[in-house]
């Protein structure tokens, strides 16, 4: 049987479908008729727009840099026949978006003309278009011509005049004014005005160390709780309540999902608009979990979601998102989810790992992999998950760790494994040293270890292995048995009690 | 041939590799028994291939469903007292598996009826003719007891990117092929994944007339 080469499969991938383009544009559904009207605005399957406006500002400000002299086709009378004329063009551009609005704002424009405005032609002009054409022009040729036009007034200028009216030089002290002091909106890990990404295996508890570390900073006084905004998910129905109970006391606002009204389609529209509406500065977001947000796997998903969490956190506003590492390790170390553009994007990443767990009591270890500012390296949090306890129990357990009680729990959780893998030797040894001790000439410690590889059928070296890990004083500690030296020659093996 | 003929065919032995055996009750409380075979406690090739049959069949009569590795344990691997075979265990991808099953429509919680079973074989059926198309050659193909195997040889290391590789290549027969009835298993990519061990019995649910527990069976 021939074996499938890997071109083989990469070539069955290249069949694949590309996935459907995400929607950017959403509905507003009638549930915000603000965010209504904004969405309806943005869709293209449902020409024409709703005109607000926003949208009636943007046709003015594109009639201003056109010239309403602009040529008729018909050379003065405008040839319907002959839709190329640049005037017919915007005047059907505008038309279709069949608003009275825009008509008179076209009017107005068109009179500018003294010489060349024809009340007739204009209506006649303007009422010849047709919706139901073939290719029908939209209100998008409006503003290319304006686009184009702008382009072209700037290429009178000089490159290096155009550059020199960029340079920020002289603007410092308005720039140092707008900017914000660096605060921690998570002590030591997230910075206001960045973008972090956070990045755990599941149930490691990123959802209550960040909830933790935001409580905190609001109790300290350093931000606002009415200023976060945490988008929950990645929870089911009771455990989204008992957060929202959680945060309620401290004014964080918390969107669920398909709750009052929202969507989580609708937030990263929602945060364009926040930036186009300047109401991005000192707002905190929390992302839980990205993945609902946007195709992690996908790249160039990613890259939009991080090109506007960079445009958020440049109008300053502050993103945290929460994300999973992968099932495999590399080398002991947890790897990140989903393809690298989140974590080249973002400003900050940490990673939770959960480095020990014994009687419920879980430590983390959260390791910076990436910064752009004064985060710690390194931080650790312990809490304690029991059964029948509520969320805010938990997240009263949160402690943060010192460098040497992080290690107590890394190495007590090092011992615990120990002893489990250890399990099935430790037994046998057990049995055998209370044996050897009843013997007239006991064995040596060699020739017990020998003994012992030959009676379980163990090898020596793991005999050995096991006999001198857990050999000490404190049973607690991992130690199960201890010795004396009993004349020059040989060690006496006692059992230890548990205590 | 033989049963276990039919097991070493499609899962041939990789010369000095452990086998696996993973007896589970499916649906019932209990942790999985793993049992491991290897070449070092034999004198032949044949020696293990017959012990590991018989205890497969040993547990199978007890009520377990039986599973191994689809992929060559490494000699020197040492599992966790009591575990299974993990991804760093296995020494390579020497199998890919396109694994054909109802959908939860359907329900998964009892064995398949005939008509889900057919159902699964045409669909598996199409899948084969699509990558017979592309030279992929034909596979072996195995009746589950509740669903299609198609497993085909390849030769690829083990690590990350062949695990992408793999699990891209079942979302796409998924995305090309899948119906509202039967689907591709796309979760079936990783390393150490374990499937049923052919001549055995599939035990899952509860039997009834209409839905038996069948034998796992090699087709072609």
């Amino acid at each position: 049987m021939p074996v499938v080469t890997r071109e083989k499969l990469e070539a069955l991938l290249a069949t694949r479908e590309p996935p459907p383009e995400p929607s950017k544009k959403l509905n507003g559904n009638g549930r915000h008729s603000a965010l209504g009207a904004y969405l309806e605005s943005a869709k293209d399957d449902d020409y024409p727009p709703v005109m607000t406006e926003e949208l009636l500002q943007k046709v003015k400000d594109a009639l201003a840099v056109l010239d309403p002299d602009d040529t008729r086709g018909g050379k003065p009378k405008v040839d319907l026949r002959n839709p190329k004329g640049t005037w017919l063009r915007i005047v059907l551009a505008v038309a279709s978006l069949q608003s009275d609005e825009a008509r008179e704002e076209l009017r107005t424009w068109c009179k500018q003309s003294d010489d060349k405005y024809d009340e007739f032609e204009f209506n006649t002009a303007y009422d010849s278009y047709k919706s139901n054409h073939a290719s029908p022009i939209r209100i998008g040729t409006l503003f290319k011509f304006a686009e184009a036009k702008t382009i072209a007034q700037e290429k009178n200028f000089s490159p290096l005049e155009i550059l020199r009216g960029m340079s920020s030089t002289g603007r410092s002290e308005e720039m140092r004014a707008r900017m914000q002091a660096d605060i921690f909106i998570i002590k030591d890990m997230a910075i206001n005005g960045q973008s972090t990404a956070i990045y755990a295996p599941p149930n490691a508890g990123k959802t209550l160390l960040v909830i933790h570390g935001l409580i905190e900073q609001i109790k300290a006084g350093v931000i606002k709780g009415g200023n976060i905004f945490y988008v929950n998910a990645d929870d089911h129905g009771r455990g989204a309540v008992d957060k929202i109970e959680i945060v309620e006391p401290y004014g964080i606002h918390m969107l669920i999902p398909n709750e009052n009204g929202f969507q989580s389609k609708d937030l990263l529209v929602l945060l364009r608009a926040m930036i186009e509406k300047d109401e991005a500065r000192g707002q905190i977001f929390v992302l839980d979990t990205l993945k609902k947000f946007t195709d992690l796997m996908d790249k160039k998903q990613s890259t939009e979601f991080t090109k506007l969490a960079r445009e958020y956190s440049a109008a300053g506003g502050s993103v945290i998102v929460l994300a999973h590492t992968n099932k495999r390790r590399e080398n002991g170390q947890l790897i990140v989810g989903g393809t690298s553009d989140i974590r080249d994007d973002v400003d900050c990443v940490f990673v939770f790992d959960p480095v020990a767990e014994r009687d419920g009591v879980h430590t983390i270890e959260c390791e910076m992999r990436k910064c752009r500012g004064d985060v710690a390296a390194m931080l650790s949090f312990q809490y304690s998950r029991q059964r029948g306890q509520t969320y805010a129990e938990l997240l009263d357990s949160v402690k943060p760790l010192d460098a040497i009680q992080l290690e107590f729990a890394r190495e007590t959780e090092a011992v615990r494994h120990r002893l489990k893998e250890n399990a099935g030797v430790i037994k046998v040894i057990e049995k055998h040293i209370p044996a050897n001790n009843r013997l007239t000439v006991p064995r040596t410690k060699s020739d017990l270890i020998r003994h012992i590889s030959t009676d379980a059928q163990i090898g020596i070296n793991k005999v050995r292995q096991v006999m001198d890990y857990h050999e000490g004083d404190n049973y607690e500690n991992g130690y199960r048995w201890t010795s004396v030296k009993v004349g020059n020659e040989r060690t006496e093996y006692k059992l230890l009690t548990p205590p | 041939m033989t049963a276990q003929d039919d097991h070493f065919q499609v899962h041939p032995l990789v010369e000095g590799c452990q086998l696996e055996l993973r007896a589970i009750r499916l649906g019932k409380q209990g942790f999985p028994r793993c049992e491991f075979f290897h070449p070092d406690n034999y004198q032949s090739e044949q020696g293990l291939k017959n012990n590991f049959i018989h205890r497969a069949r040993q547990l199978n009569r007890s009520g377990l469903t039986c599973y191994t590795p689809m992929n060559p344990i490494r000699a020197d691997y040492v599992p966790d007292p009591g575990k299974g075979t993990k991804a760093p265990g296995i020494l390579k991808y020497r199998t890919m598996m396109v694994d054909v099953d109802r959908t939860d429509k359907l329900g998964k919680k009892n064995p398949a009826t005939d008509d889900e079973l057919v159902r699964a074989e045409c669909l598996a059926g199409e899948i084969s003719a699509y990558l017979a198309e592309r030279e992929f050659g034909l596979p072996h193909k195995v009746m589950s007891g509740n669903g299609y195997h198609l497993y085909y040889p390849i030769d690829l290391p083990n690590n990350d990117d062949t695990a992408d590789l793999i699990e891209s290549t079942l979302d796409t027969l998924a995305e090309k092929f899948n119906t509202e009835d039967v689907e591709v298993d796309t979760v079936v990519f990783d390393a150490a994944r374990i499937t049923k061990v052919i001549g055995t019995l599939a035990i899952k649910g509860e039997a009834s007339e209409d839905r038996p527990y069948r034998e796992v069976v090699l087709c072609q």
